[in-house]
């Protein structure tokens, strides 16, 4: 074992990084990664009215969730972006202290225009494109056969997909009539 | 168009109603003061093992206190919201995945483990995987004869018998595809009594049906006396190399993050019932004496790949028994260690998993979601552990503790996925799919088998182009004699004369078949002769 500590003790920043497949990417994309790691050790905390996601988080994705859950979103009345980003907070509460990590170093790499090119073949923001270019982003993107930008995606759309779809009112959408009534509401 | 969203579930009986009042029971998250409690056996997690575990010593008349990291909910509280169910009942919210991110495993995470939300498949172990223990690990006494009275009295407790109610219309697909092929299929033996057949297993039982050790086991012990902590996650035994003395276990709160407090839990027996992963993992933040290294080493899987049908009529594969036949038409076709075998089940559909699963994104995955009403989802759990191309995955611990599974995806592991989606697709065409897709990210949906076999063959076969999935953790603390086990075949860690291992994390291989019952029945044996030992 690299360390035995125990929960809630410091983060070792060279044995997160050795033991992270992302961390091992941060390093491929070089210069940037120093960014990163700045940013890894001055957490900025959740973004107002998240338990989880941050600001730069939610900045980050909002656009994609239109183009990546592809009619799902519209499909359910009054439902934005928003909405998917607070089902995908409230799957990650499921999660743990390391999991959830591990998906911040993914997302604190893709803020960075060396690594989008690398991951999404484009260097801007996804604030920065359009509903159509943000389409082509992921289709390249999905159509990757580079290991890394591979797992990122499986490792960003599959939880996000997973998010929205367990939410009753998307959920509802898919032809599931929806489960059966219990507790108080059955009385 | 089956609906069954109007159908009201409400007053049914629930074993914990009252719990506090009648019951030695301690929710972690309200304990804010140091602690230490006695017993004559600490049982440290409630699935299969632990479950089965405690009851029987606490029939005998043993002090037993049980420690579990995940909440207490019982039948009133599931509420059949899959996300609630996700975040709630299942290992990091259902979204554990091994170290490379190729393999998502489901794995429950609260009182009564994985029995809460696994799909009620109970198989008795396969007499060639036992044999094989035999002959490659040097398991004694543990042969189909010396288990199966023990299989038998757990399915006489849990009810167990081949499920008589018609299959649903998902699970009919095995019957057609098979029938028309001429392969093996079978009816599944189920834990139920009384069972609605609404398909909501993987939720929580509503309506107590599924004899999980929720209702069973643990109701059983805890009215016989024992003490429940739940939402308190053991972290390390406290050893001196020979014998452990205590057990540091730390509560959680509503958020699962340490409410500052430490219990320390004292007792001459200590049985570690975490399952596959939560026990190895236990065993490395403890460092106990492990002299060759295999703490954690051999954790098996069931490797499990997909399909999906789409069927003119409709599947509605969110109702119903989820599980109730199955093909070994290639689960021993190579022989026990030859290439890779696979079992062929099918596997519920309800929305949030098969967006998961269904990969992909934008309006094609939307058409491929949006069909989910008439959309079947085969599954073939590939049989690990039995070849020497086949090791498994190894045990880490992140810096934080947390477990993290490496598991490296082989070629012979790749070869079995890409035989087992072949099989699955000529299975579902024969049932009368209008079209199939094999769980790969480049694949359509196939219109024929005749266009299936040729595109597929141009597939390429690798670790993340395969979804694989898992539900099955087994070993990573195997039985096996002195050369190959960590623990001896009555669960006895050879390394620490009073720590016991009585889960999935025993087994040196996997097994071929659903897990829960094997644990049952291996768990029952050796808790019943150690509660004899401990009374003599």
């Amino acid at each position: 074992m690299d360390q035995d500590n125990m929960p809630g003790s410091g983060v070792d920043r060279r044995g997160f990084l050795k033991l992270s497949a992302w961390g091992g990417a941060a390093l491929a994309v070089g210069a940037g990664a120093s960014t990163l790691l700045t940013g890894c050790s001055s957490d900025p905390g959740p973004a107002t009215g998240f338990k989880h996601l941050r600001d730069k988080d939610v900045t980050l994705l909002r656009p994609l969730m239109s183009p990546l859950l592809g009619g799902g979103l519209e499909a359910v009345d009054g439902a934005g972006p928003d909405q998917a980003l607070q089902a995908f907070d409230r799957l990650l509460q499921g999660g743990t202290d390391g999991q959830r990590g591990q998906l911040f170093q993914l997302l604190d790499l893709m803020q960075l225009g060396a690594a989008r090119w690398w991951i999404t073949g484009t260097w801007a923001h996804f604030e920065e494109q359009s509903d159509a270019q943000l389409r082509d982003t992921l289709a390249h993107w999905a159509s990757n056969d580079s290991g890394f930008p591979k797992l990122a995606f499986k490792g960003l759309t599959q939880p996000i997909m997973m998010a929205w779809y367990v939410t009753p009112e998307a959920a509802l959408t898919t032809g599931y009539p929806g489960p059966p009534v219990t507790g108080s509401n059955a009385a | 168009m089956q609906d069954l969203s109007t159908l009201k579930i409400q007053n049914i009986a629930d074993p914990w109603d009252n719990a506090r009042e009648k019951w030695n029971l301690i929710d972690g998250a309200t304990v804010s003061d140091d602690r230490t409690l006695e017993a004559d056996v600490v049982i440290i997690g409630t699935g299969a093992g632990g479950g089965v575990s405690a009851e029987i010593l606490s029939a005998a008349g043993l002090k037993v206190i049980l420690v579990e990291a995940g909440r207490l909910t019982s039948s009133r509280d599931f509420n059949l919201n899959e996300g609630d169910a996700y975040r709630q009942l299942y290992q990091e919210g259902a979204m554990r995945a091994t170290k490379d991110g190729a393999i998502t495993i489901l794995q429950g995470r609260t009182v009564g483990g994985t029995t809460v939300v696994n799909w009620t498949s109970s198989f008795r172990t396969p007499k060639e995987t036992l044999n094989h223990w035999r002959e490659r690990f040097g398991v004694d006494n543990t042969s189909r004869a010396d288990l199966d009275p023990y299989f038998q009295r757990m399915e006489k407790q849990l009810g167990i018998e081949p499920w008589a109610m018609p299959a649903n219309a998902n699970n009919d697909v095995i019957k057609r595809g098979c029938e028309k092929l001429g392969w093996d299929w079978s009816v599944i033996p189920r834990n139920v009594r009384g069972c609605w057949n609404i398909g909501y297993c993987g939720m929580g039982c509503p309506t107590n049906a599924k004899q999980s050790m929720l209702v069973t086991t643990l109701p059983a012990a805890m009215e016989a006396g024992a003490t429940l902590i739940h939402s308190a996650r053991a972290d390390k035994l406290v050893h001196d190399g020979t014998r452990v003395s205590a057990v540091q276990v730390t509560p959680l709160n509503h958020d699962r993050n340490p409410t500052g407090a430490t219990v320390t839990l004292k007792a001459p027996t200590i049985i570690a019932a975490g399952g596959g992963i939560q026990t190895p993992a236990l065993l490395l933040r403890s460092e106990v004496p492990d002299p060759d290294g295999r703490v954690g080493k051999r954790t098996f899987l069931h490797v499990t790949s997909f399909a999906f049908g789409r069927y003119d009529r409709e599947i509605a594969p969110y109702y119903g028994a989820p599980q109730s036949l199955h093909s070994d038409q290639f689960t021993f076709t190579g022989g026990v260690d030859g290439p890779i075998g696979y079992k062929l089940e099918m596997m519920p559909l309800h929305p949030g998993l098969t967006g998961a699963l269904l990969g992909g994104f934008g309006e094609q995955a939307r058409e491929h979601i949006t069909a989910l009403p008439n959309t079947a989802a085969s599954i073939a759990l590939m049989r690990d552990g039995f070849h020497e191309e086949s090791p498994g995955g190894t045990v880490e611990l992140r810096d934080n503790g947390e477990p993290v599974l490496d598991y490296p995806v082989t070629d012979y592991l790749l070869d079995g996925a890409r035989r087992s989606l072949y099989s699955q697709v000529e299975m579902q065409f024969a049932a009368g799919a209008r079209a199939v897709r094999p769980g790969h990210i480049r694949a359509p949906f196939y219109t024929s088998w005749a266009q299936a076999r040729e595109a597929m063959a141009d597939l390429s076969y690798q670790a993340l182009d395969v979804p694989l999935g898992s539900a099955h953790v087994m070993g990573g603390c195997p039985m096996g004699d002195k050369d190959r086990g960590l623990v001896d075949a009555q669960g006895r860690y050879r390394h620490l004369e009073n720590l016991y291992v009585f889960d999935g994390s025993v087994f040196p291989t996997s097994l071929g078949v659903n897990p829960q019952l094997s644990i049952y029945g291996l768990s029952a044996r050796n808790a019943t002769a150690l509660a004899e030992r401990l009374r003599a």
